[in-house]
């Protein structure tokens, strides 16, 4: 349905109302008889229909012919609650609308269950306040507006990250005919799971992996899909959101080795004489500047690393496939995505912030450096020969909490316990003449079937377990010695071959030490991060959207996943599990080629904006980007939060159908049922917590003062503080923000924003004379309804005590100066 | 040429501030006195108020009043000169929204008595002595005029033609005033009633400053003198808290210019409900480091509190007209139905 096609019916409002008895569990309580009288009256309502319960199949078949029928292009229904009901929610009047000709913008509910008959037992007061009710409803939805057109969606996905992660997105995009571009900066495809030599699978023991074999093959999955663009030696150079999409600058990597001509023969390295660190074997092998970082890497190709080669252009003279070209050169190129991924992997904690790790000392390793030692020979670098006695650390520059010494990470890798168990396992199963010492920290976290498994094995094989901390690592011609200090809460558990000496200290001998090192976000993928818009977590991860547990995935940017280590310490099955969750999560839009827009979406008006760029800072959802005319908001990646109407200091951004005037004129026809000297009192509820919890409170059956009316709004900081000092104005005794329990908010902060802003409207109104009793703002979640009931109980009380708000008196005495 | 215009120029609340800023267009003024007569201007003429009381209404043709309207003699002066003038425009930021008298809306007669006659350590009234409105000496009876408990805007007490906002106006608003006097007097044209002397758009629009915001938030509020700001760098980046925002333009951001945050002596803008609660909810907004979830709330809340005064900060020259203008005595003065 477009907008012209509905925007003649639109100027013509033609309401239907429907009342549902719900079989008397509304009409006990509230008579609806009355309700469709005065029903019949409101304006643009031409028809009116009262039924024993809407919800079943017979009556909503009905409901559509009756919707057709009587030409209704806005649907008013009283009833049960839009957010809590099971019967009759909003996802269901979606799809009753979506067979009608109706947009689905265009309806609203009156909520005379859950908020009023089933909260209050007087009749005649519960009617008065569902009709209130039905008159908020009514003058909302007379204001609403079908949404716009649905945004086109480029049917193209960007995969940035080409580690097992964004290979399995690739690929299974791919498998629903998807096209994809994936980007990998490395020569090869894998990532760092190409590295580590043994893979397990976390929850299903024995099952072991060699990468040698998976790598090859999982990287195959995309490299050859006809679907996919593979662009190894390539990076994003910049990428912007541009009308609903992502505009990305790629800079493809110089080929001067044709990966189309070179059948990887080696007669290149052989000659070339440059040689440089291999970054693929952590540093601690070499290679040639035109060489192959592994044998089975995907592409099948050799690669020249620019700042190692002098052009001698040896290789060039012996490469029989005359695939070398030295002036080749990078190119950009600029595309435009519909889907992003961010599936860029993790850094590993630099280790040489802790001085007590001596990481300097070429036997002192990382845990990702010992898994090239385990793939090439484990033998001690600063000499060749094969250690006796291997320490390794977990913990290494992680769970530094305030209390430990140290640098570090505050949060556990959760990943590293699991992968030194499997490394202790490979190396006792082995070096039967080595000595494994593992020194941790607190506690072992082998959470999964399998590294418990693995940790009872090894256990067992009598490797040893010494519970401590690094004071300490010194090196010499003899080898490593390692002090570890006892615990201070004094937990030891030392092993059998060392113990802790009376002052708590035990000094180990070793001759390589191998570092479990936190995983950490990735540095090269902050500026992406932060040009996509995505809110990270307290350490840099991009965050995923709320409800996390069912968002998998998901950023708070609509169309871009965060996929894999990139979003938090994993290993590879859990990357890979990732990898294809997200492929699922986008393919609706692009199969769609399209994205419906929200019925709420923020609007910035270029004449009031003067690019302050207040709502860009306060928009969770990467939704408003600064051009030379001001502030754009994107529709198709509002989510509709209304931070900027809330924030937006010149009134410049508006949410279309959550306007200033909807907002008030329910102010204006909320209160007309309370009864004579009872306080106003207003809940502001947001829209997924708090309104739940105080439906919720009808569902208890709980009671509460009839005299309160409430108002989902779209978060609770969506209401200006300005609007709620206009509330007062209009007459409104008390006012109740209720937001999403801390950690919950569906929009990263609202909940924080708005008991900030409360705080600070409560001080300028305590320096007024009002009494900050007035406003109250909770963190109401879906299990608090007493706490909601107890609180506007408590408020109904208060504010009988205080009398009517001075505010709206004051006002008037003001007004009569006026007419002076 | 048309006819010689007459004009008036009160003060009423305020520091006379107003009154220097006249002279601030220098020898501009004579320009003025080609196209008008000044009949009337306490502070630098000798005429009296009993010779604008015997003009006869509409005889003026232009009102200039600047202050705030406290007491009762500042009420009939706004009430002769509405009367009088066929123009009456509120100059400077008092008239327009009450100015920082405004600010003694917090107070009331006897909370401002109590402190100006009684509370300061420099008073010496041993008596006690209040002022009285009227009191009998040897010489006879003396008068004052009523102290109001309320400080008004003029809009408050009289309808009004055109705002010219500022602490005080500057020299190029007043040029355009004095163009919309000349256009009066060479074709009696006037603006639409109710103009505001000043841009439509907020300080921000012509701020140079404003390309240098770059959306960060304001982790920890710095106050002006906490800081040597940086002149290129928009005052928000600094975590000053600055009211460009949310107050008018068109002052040519003096106080920017000057290395000061603006304190939005310019009034707000036109969609805005309350000057003070808007800038509350925006700054409730970016004030505070992010990261909420991992913070405990008083930790959460403690940039946001660092904002002792709400009002002060906010409302510095516009309580009067805020919607909450004055103290109320919730709870303590129970209202009749």
């Amino acid at each position: 349905m477009t907008v012209e096609s509905t925007s003649s019916a639109v100027n013509k409002p033609r309401i239907g109302v429907w009342i549902c008895d719900c079989q008397g569990r509304v009409s006990t309580n509230v008579d609806t008889v009355s309700l469709v009288e005065r029903a019949r009256e409101i304006d643009g309502v031409v028809t009116v229909r009262r039924v024993d319960a809407l919800c079943n199949t017979e009556e909503l078949t009905r409901l559509r012919a009756e919707l057709k029928e009587n030409n209704i292009n806005r649907f008013l229904f009283a009833g049960c609650s839009a957010r809590s009901s099971l019967r009759f929610p909003e996802q269901q009047i979606s799809a009753v609308l979506e067979s009608t000709e109706i947009d689905k913008a265009m309806f609203e509910v009156a909520n005379i269950r859950e908020q009023c008959a089933w909260v209050h037992d007087d009749r005649k007061a519960a009617t008065a306040k569902a009709l209130d009710v039905l008159r908020m409803a009514h003058v909302r939805l007379k204001l609403d507006t079908p949404r716009a057109p649905a945004t086109k969606i480029v049917p193209r996905s960007l995969v940035i990250g080409g580690g097992p992660a964004g290979l399995q997105t690739a690929q299974d995009l791919a498998a629903l005919g998807q096209q994809v571009t994936l980007v990998e900066q490395a020569s090869y495809l894998g990532g760092r799971m190409c590295q580590i030599p043994f893979l397990f699978q976390t929850e299903n023991w024995p099952g072991r992996c060699v990468s040698t074999c998976v790598g090859p093959v999982q990287a195959a999955g995309s490299m050859f899909h006809p679907n996919v663009e593979c662009l190894t030696s390539s990076e994003v150079a910049d990428i912007e959101r541009v009308d609903g999409n992502f505009r990305a600058k790629i800079r493809v990597g110089a080929r001067f080795v044709d990966l189309d001509k070179c059948i990887s023969c080696g007669k290149c390295a052989e000659v070339c004489p440059e040689e440089i660190a291999s970054e693929f074997d952590e540093g601690l092998f070499r290679r040639k500047a035109i060489d192959k970082d592994f044998p089975r890497a995907v592409p099948d190709a050799y690669n020249i690393l620019e700042r190692a080669c002098t052009r001698c252009g040896k290789c060039v003279e012996v490469c029989p496939a005359g695939a070398i070209n030295l002036a080749a050169q990078a190119e950009e190129k600029e595309e435009d995505f519909g889907a992003v991924f961010l599936s860029t992997g993790f850094d590993t904690y630099d280790l040489s912030r802790n001085r007590e790790f001596n990481y300097g000392l070429p036997d002192v390793m990382s845990g990702m450096e010992f898994e090239r030692l385990l793939d090439r020979g484990v033998l001690r670098p600063s000499n060749g020969q094969a250690p006796r006695h291997i320490v390794f650390m977990l913990c290494a520059g992680s769970r530094a909490t305030r209390e430990k010494r140290g640098e570090g990470v505050p949060y556990c890798s959760k990943t590293c316990c699991g992968i030194t168990m499997k490394q202790v396992e490979r190396l006792g199963l082995t070096m039967n003449e080595t000595d494994i010492t593992v020194i941790y920290y607190y506690d072992i976290r082998a959470y999964e079937r399998t590294f418990e498994a693995m940790h009872d094995h090894v256990k067992r094989m009598g490797i040893e377990f010494l519970q401590g901390e690094i004071e300490g690592i010194t090196g010499s011609d003899d080898g490593l010695k390692i002090r570890v200090v006892r615990l201070e809460d004094g937990s030891t558990s030392a092993g059998a071959a060392h113990t802790f000496d009376a002052e708590g200290f035990v000094t180990l001998d070793a001759d390589l030490v191998v570092l479990a090192s936190a995983q950490t976000p990735r540095r090269e993928a902050q500026p992406l991060v932060r040009k996509l818009g995505l809110q990270t977590d307290q350490f840099g991860f991009p965050m995923e959207n709320q409800p996390r547990i069912f968002r998998p995935t998901e950023s708070f940017v609509d169309r871009v996943y965060v996929v894999g280590a990139a979003s938090g310490p994993k290993v590879v099955q859990q990357s890979v599990e990732q990898g294809s969750a997200a492929a699922m999560k986008a393919a609706p839009y692009l199969i769609k080629g399209e994205k419906d827009l929200l019925k709420f979406v923020s609007r910035i008006d270029p004449a009031a904006c003067v690019r302050c760029r207040i709502c860009e800072t306060v928009c969770p959802h990467g939704a408003i980007k600064i051009t030379e005319k001001g502030a754009l908001s994107d529709p198709a990646f509002c989510q509709g939060c209304g931070f900027c109407i809330a924030a937006c200091p010149t009134h410049a951004a508006e949410l279309i159908n959550f306007t200033e005037q909807q907002i008030l004129d329910q102010i204006d026809v909320a209160f007309q049922g309370v009864p004579p000297g009872a306080p106003k009192i207003l809940a502001l509820l947001c829209y997924w917590c708090s309104y739940c919890g105080a439906d919720l409170a009808g569902a208890s059956g709980l009671k509460l003062p009839v005299n309160y009316r409430s108002i989902r709004i779209r978060c609770s900081s969506s209401v200006n503080s300005a609007l709620v000092m206009e509330m007062f104005r209009r007459g409104v005794d008390g006012i109740l923000v209720g937001g999403c329990p801390p950690g919950s908010c569906h929009h990263v902060n609202g909940n924080y924003l708005a008991d900030k802003r409360t705080s600070l409207m409560q001080k300028l109104m305590a320096q007024l004379g009002l009494s900050e009793k007035r406003l109250k703002f909770d963190y109401i979640g879906v299990p608090h309804s007493q706490k909601f009931a107890d609180t506007i109980t408590t408020m109904d009380r208060d504010l009988r005590e205080l009398g009517p708000n001075p505010v709206a008196v004051n006002t008037r005495e003001r007004s009569e100066i006026h007419g002076r | 040429m048309a006819d010689k215009k007459k004009i008036v120029m009160n003060w009423a609340s305020a520091c006379g501030g107003c009154d220097v800023s006249l002279l601030d267009i220098e020898e501009k003024i004579f320009s003025v006195l080609d196209i008008a007569d000044i009949l009337y201007w306490p502070v630098a003429m000798d005429f009296k108020r009993q010779d604008v009381l015997a003009l006869g209404p509409g005889s003026i043709d232009i009102g200039l009043f600047n202050g705030a309207v406290r007491t009762s003699e500042q009420l009939e002066d706004a009430l002769m000169l509405r009367e009088r003038c066929k123009v009456l425009i509120a100059y400077g930021a008092c008239a327009c929204f009450g100015g920082i008298p405004g600010l003694a809306n917090v107070s009331d007669r006897a909370g401002i008595f109590e402190v100006a006659y009684h509370e300061t350590p420099s008073t010496v009234n041993p008596e006690g002595v209040n002022p009285q409105t009227v009191c009998q000496v040897p010489e006879g009876e003396v008068t004052l005029p009523k102290f109001s408990d309320t400080v008004y805007a003029l809009n408050q007490v009289v309808k009004v033609d055109y705002y010219l906002p500022g602490c005080p106006p500057t020299e190029e608003r007043i040029l355009d005033a004095v163009n919309i006097i000349a256009a009066y007097a060479h074709s009696g044209e006037l603006p639409p009633p109710g103009t505001v002397v000043a841009s439509q758009k907020a300080l921000c629009d012509e701020c140079p400053r404003v390309s240098t915001r770059t959306g960060t938030r304001i982790a920890r509020i710095k106050r002006p003198h906490e800081i040597i700001a940086d002149p290129g760098l928009c005052f928000l980046e600094q975590g000053v808290l600055c009211m460009g925002p949310f107050t008018r333009g068109g002052c040519g951001g003096k106080c920017i210019e000057a290395n000061m945050p603006c304190r939005g002596c310019f009034g707000p803008t036109e969609r805005m409900l309350d000057p003070g609660a808007e800038a509350l909810s925006a700054f409730g907004s970016i004030v505070g480091p992010g990261g909420e979830d991992a913070l405990t709330i008083p930790e959460m809340k403690a940039a946001v509190n660092s904002i002792k005064d709400p009002v002060g900060t906010f409302c510095r020259f516009t309580l009067p007209t805020a919607i909450i203008n004055r103290t109320l005595k919730d709870g303590r003065n129970k209202v009749k139905k």
